[in-house]
């Protein structure tokens, strides 16, 4: 009996550390220094211009790059794409949605479930091949779906979810 | 079962068959299966290729991006605005990236199939090349007009290349879709295919089942036929089990029977030949049937008889070829048919008892026993009861026995018979001093001298110890006993002749004639032996008759014994005491202590008569305590120069414990031991055994003295004197007061005085009575003596008396 009540605060405790990084993330986001290339909006938390979220190139390479080598239908053979997994981005901005509407600067819309980004690793490209992409070069932001480590994503669906010139992503 | 086989053998090979069909239709399943598997791969191929990457909406989106750039060009081309110029730069960024596409990945691979649609694409490529210096350093001042110009043939060449787009797209689906249905109808097709197989298999599967259903009703038949053969075997193999059990039952019980004689049969054997008497089983002609080895060990030695240990009877001898009177007496009981028990005597000395028994088939079993050493034994214990083992002459039970018989036989003829006991005067002497062998020796002489004198209708018989008794029978006067009584006195005189040495050994004898002395065995035994009695007090080596004084005698003897024991009770005897005088001093040295009893009707009772009485009794050794305890009690108060002295009985030292009795005596009267005489007599020492010589040695160790009472009248044996440690020697009364022994007596007393001295011993003479005596005494250097001429005895009052008055000198006699 006495093991058995000793056990129990230990599990308490255990459960409250699990809980508690989600409860202590920081709810304020720094200021773009830069210019603004992305705008968050829709169902998060953080924000830092009104119920929006704004970020320069600054600030989205501060959440962390990785590098993705993947085929597609755009480029000839594989290339090589740099830029921040989109669900490191929705982390920072408490997304508490179900999906996402990605807008392209030509106005180009795609429906994304937040659940992609879960189970897979989807990139905000912001480098193709060591270089920062001009918008004439479909940048500064590009959605790139990893299709070669995945071949169930090479459908049109995920096609047309791989959105280039991306301006802003509201969550829903 | 032929049908049955031939019906199994058809189902068999109509299953096997069914079992074909099931698995070509099973192979063909999984064929249609894979298949099935192979064409929806396919059909998911070219859906995939269906919906891959638009060609058309990439060609479509170009155009619209395009317009929208012209569109700003002709807003830019109205407000001048910076706003204006960075949406016209915006779109023309998009449209370049638009271009860009166009040139790379799945669209150029669709551009590069037709030279129209390739060269579009490169006209395209030159227009926003040569478009971007311009749109690089523009500014509000841009002239739209020229680019909106240089756009026109744009626009011509887009919506060819979205043209051709679209018709290239229609084209792909319409062949994916031919691709699909031509999938389709090949999926309609196997799939009639495999429902065609399903019935198969269905249809297969009944027919299979039927063939098994058939199957199993013929195993059920023949199982049913098989059960019931199975019955039929069990119960045929039930009733041989039955049949066995009950042989075997039938088995056993025979080997039990059988084991059980065979047992029998062991015991039988066992018994027969154990059994200690001879066995043998005959039929009624004597023929034997069974004999034991014990029976063959029996006639062994008959030389007729061919039979040992392990012969068996074979009917060629008879039970007639044994002993003749064996065999006459077993034929005399077979005659009468009678079982019977009989001893034979053998011819060859051998008894044999035999016991026969007829058997119920007219047989007859008989056994036989040696019975020869039992009698002869039973005999010799029969002879050894009634006779002495010494002289083998009758003993004291068969003497008694013929004197019975002698008075019945008496009662009819009428005559006289007489009874006689016979005792040897002096047979211990010869028995102490020549030997046991040699008295036994004399004991056999006498029996042979005394069966010499009567006739053979007399007995002669041995009681034990050297009495005899002789019955002597048809006596018609009395003279006849006394004559023969005579002889035997007369013969008995004789010297005897043992071992070559003469031994004189006189008889007395007792007589009682029946029936004048008793008509009974026991009476005229006791008559006998009192006439024997008074014939030794007679003096010995005579006969007496028996008179009715006798008995008397033997009554006032009882009497008196009564008396005694009263007088002991009522301590009516007295002591009474003798000086002993020293001849040259003429002074008292001592004192003997003399017994006295006054009886109250008799009066005074002299100790001859009633200290043998004491002695036979026993009563002595209570007397001799008492006389001991007060002799020592009243020389405890004389002058302590006066010794006492004692007469000790042999009884003190054969029944009592004389030196406790004397230890007990000096210490309580607080006598010195060396003032204590001890008077023996010569009997004492006739009956010399170790403890007598032992009490001797222990009363001198003591400190008492020890004198040798009535010297000369017995065996006067020099051997005594060397042999004890005598103090004193007691001269006999006999050697005094005789004058006309005159020289003689003092010879014989001058002797003993000598021998005495020379042997350390005080000599002291006894009796004396007169002058003369004292001279004789006196002149043969005798130096002590006591007797009346001196005292009488005197009761112990005078003796204290006489010791306080005088200075205690003998009275002299003038």
């Amino acid at each position: 009996m006495v093991a058995v009540s000793l056990r129990w605060p230990a599990v308490l405790l255990a459960a409250a550390l699990l809980v508690g990084p989600g409860a202590m993330a920081d709810p304020a986001l720094p200021q773009p220094a830069g210019k603004a290339i992305l705008v968050v909006s829709g169902k998060i938390a953080n924000t830092n211009d009104g119920a929006v979220a704004r970020f320069d190139r600054e600030m989205l390479e501060a959440l962390g790059t990785v590098e993705i080598r993947t085929r597609t239908p755009w480029y000839d053979g594989a290339v090589v794409f740099e830029g921040v997994l989109m669900r490191n981005l929705m982390s920072a901005v408490g997304a508490q949605g179900t999906e996402v509407i990605a807008k392209a600067l030509n106005d180009y819309r795609s429906r994304i479930p937040l659940s992609d980004f879960e189970r897979y690793d989807v990139v905000l490209a912001m480098k193709r091949d060591g270089a920062a992409m001009p918008i004439r070069e479909n940048g500064p932001l590009f959605i790139v779906y990893p299709f070669d480590a995945n071949p169930e994503l090479q459908a049109d669906r995920y096609y047309g979810r791989s959105v280039w010139q991306l301006s802003e992503v509201e969550v829903r | 079962m032929t049908e049955l086989r031939s019906a199994t053998v058809t189902g068999t090979r109509s299953r096997r068959l069914a079992q074909t069909f099931l698995g070509a239709i099973i192979a063909a399943l999984i064929g249609a299966g894979v298949y099935t598997s192979v064409t929806i791969e396919d059909r998911q191929t070219s859906i995939d290729h269906l919906f891959r990457y638009d060609v058309a909406y990439t060609a479509t989106q170009a155009v619209v991006e395009l317009l929208r750039f012209q569109d700003a060009l002709l807003l830019l081309d109205r407000q001048r605005t910076p706003e204006a110029l960075a949406e016209a730069e915006l779109r023309f960024e998009i449209l370049v990236g638009r271009v860009a596409t166009l040139e790379k990945g799945e669209f150029a691979a669709f551009a590069e199939k037709t030279p129209e649609t390739a060269r579009a694409v490169s006209e395209l490529r030159a227009v926003v090349t040569a478009l971007d210096p311009l749109m690089a350093d523009a500014g509000p001042d841009l002239d739209v007009e020229q680019l909106v110009a240089r756009l026109v043939p744009m626009d011509a060449q887009l919506i060819g290349l979205a043209a051709e787009a679209n018709r290239e797209s229609a084209e792909l689906t319409q062949q994916n879709r031919e691709i699909l249905s031509r999938l389709h109808r090949r999926y309609s097709l196997l799939s009639f295919g495999l429902i065609v197989t399903a019935l198969c298999l269905v249809a297969v599967l009944a027919w299979h089942n039927r063939l098994l259903l058939r199957a199993h009703r013929n195993l059920r038949q023949s199982t049913g036929d098989l059960q019931q053969a199975a019955d039929d075997l069990a119960a045929a193999n039930d009733a041989v089990a039955a049949a066995n059990r009950e042989l075997k039952q039938q088995n056993r019980l025979l080997s039990e029977k059988e084991d059980a004689l065979l047992a029998q049969n062991v015991l039988f054997d066992a018994a027969l030949n154990n059994m200690s008497q001879g066995l043998c089983m005959f039929d009624g002609s004597m023929r034997p049937i069974v004999c034991n080895a014990q029976f063959a060990q029996l006639f062994k030695t008959q030389q007729r008889l061919d039979c040992d240990a392990d012969a068996v009877p074979d009917g060629t001898w008879s039970l007639r070829d044994l002993a003749p009177d064996v065999a006459l007496e077993l034929a005399d009981n077979i005659a009468r048919s009678r079982a019977a028990s009989f001893e034979t005597q053998c011819y060859d000395g051998r008894i044999i008892a035999v016991a026969q028994q007829p058997m119920a088939d007219g047989r007859w079993v008989a056994t036989f026993a040696d019975v020869t050493e039992q009698r002869q034994a039973q005999a010799r214990i029969a002879h050894m009861a009634r006779h002495d083992g010494l002289t083998n002459l009758p003993n004291r039970y068969a003497f008694r026995e013929r004197i019975q018989d002698a008075l019945d036989r008496r009662a009819v003829g009428g005559s006289m018979l007489a009874v006689m006991c016979l005792d040897l005067d002096s047979f211990k002497v010869v028995n102490d001093t020549l030997g046991h062998p040699t008295g036994d020796a004399l004991l056999c002489a006498v029996a042979e001298r005394v069966a010499g004198c009567v006739r053979g209708s007399d007995m002669v018989a041995r009681f034990g110890g050297d009495e005899f008794a002789i019955l002597q029978v048809s006596i018609e006067r009395l003279d006849e006993a006394e004559r023969l009584a005579s002889r035997i006195v007369d013969e008995m005189r004789r010297p005897f002749t043992i071992d070559g040495e003469l031994v004189f050994a006189t008889a007395s004898l007792g007589v009682a004639i029946a029936p004048r002395h008793g008509a009974d065995p026991d009476v005229l035994l006791k008559n006998a032996d009192l006439a024997l009695y008074a014939a030794k007090g007679d003096g010995r080596r005579t006969y007496r008759f028996f008179e009715e004084v006798m008995d008397e005698l033997v009554a006032d003897r009882r009497a008196m014994e009564r008396d005694l024991r009263r007088a002991i009770a009522e301590r009516a005897l007295d002591l009474h005491y003798q000086p002993i005088v020293d001849l040259r001093s003429m002074k008292i040295t001592g004192m003997e202590a003399l017994l006295r009893w006054t009886h109250p009707e008799r009066g005074v009772v002299p100790p001859s008569r009633f200290i043998p009485i004491a002695e036979d009794t026993g009563l002595i050794v209570e007397i001799g305590r008492w006389v001991l305890a007060q002799a020592c009690a009243d020389a405890a108060r004389w002058p302590s120069h006066l010794k006492i002295a004692v007469n000790l009985s042999p009884a003190q030292f054969a029944h009592g414990d004389i030196v406790e009795d004397v230890r007990t005596a000096l210490s309580r009267a607080g006598l010195r031991p060396e003032r204590l005489v001890g008077e023996i007599t010569e009997s004492l020492l006739l009956t010399e055994t170790t403890s007598t010589l032992d009490a001797l040695r222990r009363l001198k160790d003591v400190g008492i003295e020890i004198a040798m009472d009535d010297f000369g009248t017995g065996y006067s044996s020099l051997s005594y004197l060397r042999k004890y440690p005598f103090d004193r020697i007691k001269i006999d009364r006999d050697f005094l007061g005789a004058a006309e022994r005159g020289e003689e007596s003092a010879a014989i007393v001058q002797t003993i005085v000598r021998l005495g001295a020379a042997l350390g011993m005080t000599t002291i003479a006894e009796g004396v009575e007169t002058l003369e005596d004292l001279q004789m005494l006196i002149g043969a250097g005798c130096p002590e003596a006591q007797g009346y001429l001196f005292s009488p005895p005197m009761p112990r009052e005078q003796v204290f008396e006489m010791l306080r008055s005088s200075d205690v000198t003998a009275r002299r006699v003038a």
